[in-house]
C-alpha cells in the first residue's frame, strides 16, 4: 500500500503548521495548569499539615490556661512584625490581594509574597488566631501560578489567566471540594462563570485534589451525619435560617469593616504591633471560652453531630464574629472562609435547636441546620451563593440537601446584598485604596471597545495654581469643556469651563477655586467599556472623563472624550 | 500598595530555559512530596497517640461507672481517629449508658450503614433499643449480632450476645422465646462452668425444671457450691420432687449454715413433701389424709379472702361441699377415690381464687405448687 502524503504537503505548504506554532502559549498554559495543580496541591497540603503540627506543639495536652492568652499574642506579634518588615502583601486573607494581582498587576504576585504568606500564616494560624487557612491558600496558589507563568516566559495576559488556575488548585486542596474550588475561582476571583479559563481551572483543581488525596487519603474536611428532611414544613425553618444567616453575615461584615477602618486610622508606625492586639483579644476571650481559638473545625464537627447546647452555640456564634473581625482587622494573616463556616454552623444550630424545641415532630436535629447554616453564612459573607451550595453538597455528597441549601443561601445572599451593598472583598480593597471591577459589567464587549484602547494620554493636566484665563484659553484651544487638575502627578479633580467662568472675576482666581468643594470627581478605568463611559458621561453631564488606575484613583493614566467614545463605535470623523 | 511588578518584571518576558525549569520544578515537587509525606505520617502518629490517651481516659471513667464523664474523652478519641471502630463503639456504649440515645444512634447508624453485619454495632444497637423499651427491635438486633461478623473470638462473643439476649427475654420476652434461646445456648455452649452457671438459672426461668436440674447437677459435679444446691433445689421444686428439693436445700445449708433464705426454702420443701398427695408409695389412708389437708388449706385460703363478702353461688356451693367432705366422719376402709374427690374439689376451688382473692398467694404457700402439680398429672 502506498502512503499518500499529498494532503500533508498541501497543508504544510499552506503554512497551517506555522499558524499552530504561533499559539504556543495556549499549549504551555494547558500544561502549566497540570503543573500548577500538582505544585499548589503539594504546597497547600504542606501548609495545612505544618500549621496543624505547629499548633499541636504550641498547645500541648494539659497545658496551662494562660497559654491560650500568651500563644496567640506572641504568635501574632512575631508574624505581624515579619509582615510589616518583610512581607507587607502577606497581610489579611489573600483573596483581595489575588484580585488585585488579577485585575491590576497583570497577574503579578512575587515569590517573596508567596513565601511570606506561607510562613506568616503558618505561625499566626498555629498560634490560635481566629482566622482560616483557605484565603491564604488561594493567594499562595495564585502566587505560585504567577511565578511559574513568568518563569516559563508567558506574556502578562497568559500569566493573568493562570491566577484563577492557581486559586482553584489551592482551594481544592484546602477545602477538599474540587468542584466548589472551580466555581469559586470563576464566581469570586474572576467574577465570570463563563470565563475562557474554565478548562485549565478544572484541570488544576482536579490535579491538586488528587495530590491531596495521595498524601492525606480519603478523609473529608468534616464528618457530616446523614442529612434528611423530616417534613416539608421544614422549608419554612430553612427560610428563617436564611434570614438569620443573612443578618449574621451583615453584622460580621460591617463589624469587620468598622474595626479595620479604626485600625487603619492608627499611626503607620504601629502597623507591626496591630496584629498583636488581635492576638491578645482572642487570647483573652479564649481564657473563658477556648472554642474561639483557631478556625474551630473540631467544634463545627461537634455541632454537626448535635453535641452542643443552644446557649453554647449562640455564644460561640457571637464570640466568633467578634474574634474573627478583630483578628482580621488588626492585620493578621489569615482568611475568613473557615470562620464563615464556623459562624454559619453555630447560627444554623441555634435556629435548628430552637425549631426542634418548638416543633420536635416536624424538624430534624440541630446538626442538619448547622450543615445548611454553613453554606448560608458563606453565601452571606463571601457572596458566592452558587459556590456555597455546591461546596456543602460536596461535603455531604447528599442530593437531598440541595433544596434547603438553595432556599436559605438565596435568602441570606439577598438579605446581605440589601443591607451591605458592597461585597466584603471589594469593601476591603476600597479601604486599601483599590477599586476592583464590578462583576456585573459586560465582559463580552470586544477588546477594541475597552477604555484602554480608546483613551488618549493627558500629558498636561492643569496645575491647581494655574490662572483661570490661561486655563480657559487652553480648553478653548483643545476644544473641550472639562479638563483634569493634578499636582505632582496626583489627580485632584475635573474642572469645568462653566466653573472656571464663574470664578473668573474673583481676586486672583486659580483653577483650584473652580474644583468641586467635596473633592469628588468622576473617572473610569482602562478595563471599563466605552458603553460604561457614555453612561458615566450622561450621569455626570461631562464630555470628558479622566482614566485612573484601579490601584490608585489619584493616578491619572489618560483621558477619554465623548468624540473618542463615539469614534470607537465607528461613528464620526477620523482624527486628523 | 499591593504587590506590583517591578520595572524589570513589567518588561517583555525573556525566553525561559524550559528544560532547566522543568528539572528544578521536578526537584522541588519531589522535596515537597517527601516533606508532606513526613508531615502526614507525623500527624497520623500524633493523632493516634492523642486518641489512644483520650480513649484510655474515657474507658477508665466508664469502668468507674461514670459514662457521662467518659463521653467527652471518647468523643475526642473518635474525632481524632475517625476510622477506628473501637473508639466509635466505646463512645456509643458510653452514650447508651449515659442515656444520650441520639448521639449513640447516630454513631451506630453510621457504623451499620458502612457494615450491616457488624456484630458489635448490632449488639450496641440492641442495647440502645432496650434502653428505649423497644424489646422486639432489640431481639432482632441481638440476632444480627449473634450471626454477624465479630473481629475476634467470635464463638465466645456470640455466646455472650446470646446470653444477653436470653437475659433480656427473661426480663421482657415470652417464655417460649426464652426457652428457645436457652436451648440454643445449651447447644452452643462449650463445657464451661461459667457459662453453665448463667444458663442454669435461665432454664429454671423457662420452667424447664428437668433441664435446669441437669445443669445444676453438672455444676455440682464440677464444684459443690451452695448456689448450685440452691438452684438444684429450686429445679426439684419446679419438677415436683419435694423430697429431692428438701435434700438439696439441706446440702446447701450445710455449706452455708444459718442462711435464713435457705432455711425458709428447706422448710417450705419439707412442708410440700409432707403435703404432697401424689407419691406412689403412699398408702390410701395417707393419701386421703394429705388430700383432706390440701382441701382444708385451699378452703381456708378462699375463706380468708371472702371475709365479710358475699361469694357467688358456685363458690358458695363448692365451699359448702368442702365443709361437708371435711366434716364427714370416715369410717372403715379409705379408698383412693375418696382422696381424688377431695383433690378435685380443691382444684376446682383454686380455680375460683382469682375471682375471689385480690392478693396473689404467698411464695411460701404450698397449695399453689401442689395444685399445679396435680393439674399436670
Amino acid at each position: 500500500m502506498r502512503l499518500n502524503i499529498n494532503p500533508f504537503l498541501r497543508w504544510a505548504k499552506a503554512g497551517k503548521w506555522t499558524e499552530q506554532l504561533e499559539q504556543p502559549e495556549e499549549a504551555v498554559s494547558l500544561l502549566l495548569s497540570l503543573v500548577v495543580g500538582a505544585l499548589v496541591g503539594l504546597v497547600v497540603t504542606g501548609f495545612i499539615l505544618l500549621t496543624g503540627r505547629l499548633a499541636a506543639r504550641m498547645y500541648p495536652p494539659g497545658g496551662s490556661a494562660w497559654l491560650r492568652v500568651l500563644v496567640p499574642t506572641f504568635g501574632s506579634l512575631v508574624s505581624g512584625a515579619f509582615i510589616a518588615r518583610f512581607f507587607p502583601d502577606a497581610r489579611g486573607s489573600g483573596i483581595p490581594q489575588t484580585k488585585f494581582a488579577l485585575f491590576i498587576h497583570d497577574g503579578y504576585i512575587s515569590l517573596k509574597t508567596v513565601i511570606g504568606k506561607f510562613f506568616c500564616c503558618t505561625l499566626s494560624l498555629a498560634s490560635g488566631i481566629a482566622l482560616g487557612r483557605e484565603g491564604p491558600s488561594v493567594q499562595i496558589g495564585a502566587g505560585l501560578a504567577s511565578v511559574l507563568g513568568r518563569a516559563t516566559g508567558l506574556r502578562p495576559p497568559s500569566v493573568r489567566a493562570l491566577i484563577p488556575v492557581g486559586s482553584s488548585a489551592a482551594l481544592a486542596a484546602a477545602f477538599n471540594t474540587p468542584i466548589a474550588a472551580v466555581l469559586f475561582s470563576l464566581e469570586e476571583i474572576l467574577g465570570d462563570l463563563h470565563a475562557k479559563v474554565l478548562g485549565t481551572v478544572v484541570i488544576s483543581s482536579a490535579t491538586s485534589w488528587m495530590v491531596l488525596h495521595l498524601i492525606l487519603g480519603d478523609e473529608p474536611l468534616f464528618h457530616v451525619p446523614a442529612y434528611h428532611l423530616v417534613n416539608p414544613a421544614e422549608f419554612g425553618v430553612y427560610a428563617v435560617l436564611g434570614l438569620v444567616g443573612g443578618l449574621g453575615s451583615v453584622a460580621f461584615v460591617k463589624l469587620l469593616l468598622v474595626i479595620r477602618l479604626a485600625f487603619k486610622r492608627l499611626p503607620p508606625s504601629t502597623v507591626w504591633l496591630q496584629p498583636a492586639a488581635g492576638g491578645l483579644f482572642v487570647g483573652l476571650l479564649a481564657l473563658a471560652v477556648p472554642e474561639v481559638l483557631g478556625v474551630g473545625y473540631e467544634y463545627v464537627e461537634r455541632v454537626l453531630d448535635g453535641d452542643l447546647a443552644l446557649q453554647t452555640v449562640v455564644l460561640l456564634a457571637v464570640l466568633k464574629i467578634v474574634a474573627t473581625a478583630t483578628c482580621y482587622s488588626s492585620g493578621n494573616a489569615g482568611g475568613i472562609f473557615g470562620p464563615s463556616l464556623f459562624i454559619g454552623a453555630m447560627l444554623g444550630a441555634s435556629v435548628g435547636a430552637l425549631a426542634h424545641m418548638l416543633f420536635p415532630s416536624i424538624t430534624a436535629e440541630p446538626g442538619a441546620y448547622a450543615l445548611v447554616g454553613m453554606g448560608t453564612a458563606f453565601a452571606g459573607i463571601i457572596r458566592t451563593p452558587f459556590t456555597s451550595v455546591i461546596m456543602i453538597f460536596e461535603l455531604t455528597r447528599d442530593y437531598s440537601i440541595i433544596v434547603p441549601l438553595m432556599i436559605s443561601n438565596m435568602i441570606a445572599y439577598f438579605v446581605s446584598q440589601k443591607l451591605q451593598r458592597e461585597p466584603i472583598y471589594d469593601a476591603l480593597a476600597r479601604q486599601e485604596g483599590v477599586l476592583l471591577p464590578d462583576h456585573g459589567g459586560d465582559r463580552n464587549e470586544p477588546e477594541y471597545l475597552l477604555v484602554g484602547n480608546v483613551m488618549r494620554p493627558c500629558e498636561q493636566p492643569f496645575p491647581p495654581g494655574l490662572d483661570v484665563d490661561a486655563a480657559l484659553a487652553k480648553m478653548s484651544e483643545l476644544g473641550v469643556y472639562h479638563w483634569p487638575v493634578a499636582r505632582d502627578g496626583a489627580l485632584l479633580g475635573l474642572v469645568s469651563e462653566h466653573a472656571l467662568r464663574e470664578v473668573r472675576f474673583d481676586t486672583a482666581p486659580a483653577v483650584r477655586d473652580a474644583l468641586p468643594p467635596d473633592g469628588n470627581y468622576p473617572f473610569v478605568h482602562v478595563d471599563n467599556t466605552v458603553g460604561h463611559v457614555l453612561e458615566r458621561m450622561g450621569q455626570e453631564h461631562v464630555e470628558l472623563l479622566p482614566v485612573v488606575s484601579r490601584a490608585n484613583a489619584r493616578q491619572l493614566l489618560g483621558v477619554i472624550t465623548f468624540a473618542d467614545a463615539v469614534k470607537a463605535y465607528g461613528i464620526g470623523k477620523a482624527d486628523a | 500598595m499591593p504587590d506590583s511588578p517591578p520595572a524589570a518584571e513589567a518588561a517583555p518576558p525573556a525566553r525561559a530555559n524550559i528544560p532547566g525549569l522543568l528539572l528544578t520544578l521536578f526537584a522541588i515537587m519531589l522535596l515537597l512530596y517527601s516533606s508532606d509525606r513526613f508531615l502526614a505520617q507525623l500527624e497520623q502518629r500524633e493523632l493516634r497517640q492523642a486518641a489512644r490517651r483520650e480513649f484510655q481516659a474515657g474507658i477508665a471513667l466508664r469502668e468507674q461507672g461514670k459514662p457521662a464523664e467518659a463521653i467527652d474523652h471518647l468523643r475526642q478519641a473518635h474525632t481524632l481517629v475517625r476510622g477506628d471502630q473501637e473508639y466509635a463503639l466505646a463512645l456509643a456504649d458510653a452514650q447508651i449508658a449515659a442515656r444520650h440515645a441520639e448521639g449513640a444512634r447516630r454513631i451506630l447508624d453510621e457504623l451499620l450503614a458502612a457494615e450491616p453485619n457488624d456484630a458489635r454495632a448490632n449488639l450496641l444497637t440492641a442495647r440502645l433499643m432496650i434502653s428505649e423499651g423497644q424489646f422486639a427491635a432489640a431481639n432482632s438486633y441481638y440476632h444480627r449480632a449473634i450471626y454477624g461478623t465479630w473481629p475476634a473470638d467470635s464463638q465466645r462473643s456470640r455466646l455472650a450476645a446470646r446470653l444477653e439476649l436470653a437475659q433480656m427475654l427473661a426480663d421482657h420476652g415470652s417464655q417460649q422465646e426464652l426457652l428457645s434461646e436457652t436451648l440454643a445456648l445449651e447447644d452452643s455452649a462449650p463445657e464451661s462452668v461459667d457459662v453453665m452457671k448463667k444458663i442454669a438459672p435461665l432454664l429454671l426461668r423457662t420452667g424447664s425444671g428437668a433441664r435446669a436440674a441437669a445443669a445444676y447437677r453438672y455444676l455440682l459435679r464440677q464444684d459443690r457450691s451452695s448456689g448450685s444446691y440452691l438452684g438444684l433445689g429450686q429445679a426439684e421444686l419446679e419438677m415436683g420432687d419435694y423430697r429431692g428439693a428438701q435434700s438439696a436445700f439441706s446440702a446447701a445449708l450445710e455449706l452455708r449454715p444459718n442462711d435464713p433464705f435457705l432455711e425458709g426454702q428447706m422448710s417450705r420443701a419439707g412442708r410440700l413433701a409432707d403435703l404432697d398427695p401424689t407419691p406412689r408409695y403412699l398408702t390410701s389412708r395417707e393419701k386421703f389424709a394429705r388430700s383432706s389437708q390440701v382441701l382444708e388449706l385451699t378452703k381456708a385460703d378462699i375463706a380468708s379472702c371472702l371475709a365479710g363478702k358475699n361469694p357467688s353461688a358456685a363458690v358458695r356451693s363448692e365451699l359448702t361441699e368442702a365443709d361437708h367432705l371435711l366434716s364427714k366422719r370416715v369410717g372403715g376402709e379409705v379408698t383412693n377415690e375418696m382422696a381424688e374427690a377431695r383433690l378435685e374439689l380443691a382444684e376446682s376451688l383454686w380455680v375460683t381464687r382469682p375471682s375471689v382473692c385480690r392478693a396473689p398467694p404467698s411464695d411460701y404457700d404450698p397449695v399453689p405448687l401442689i395444685i399445679s402439680k396435680l393439674s399436670t398429672k
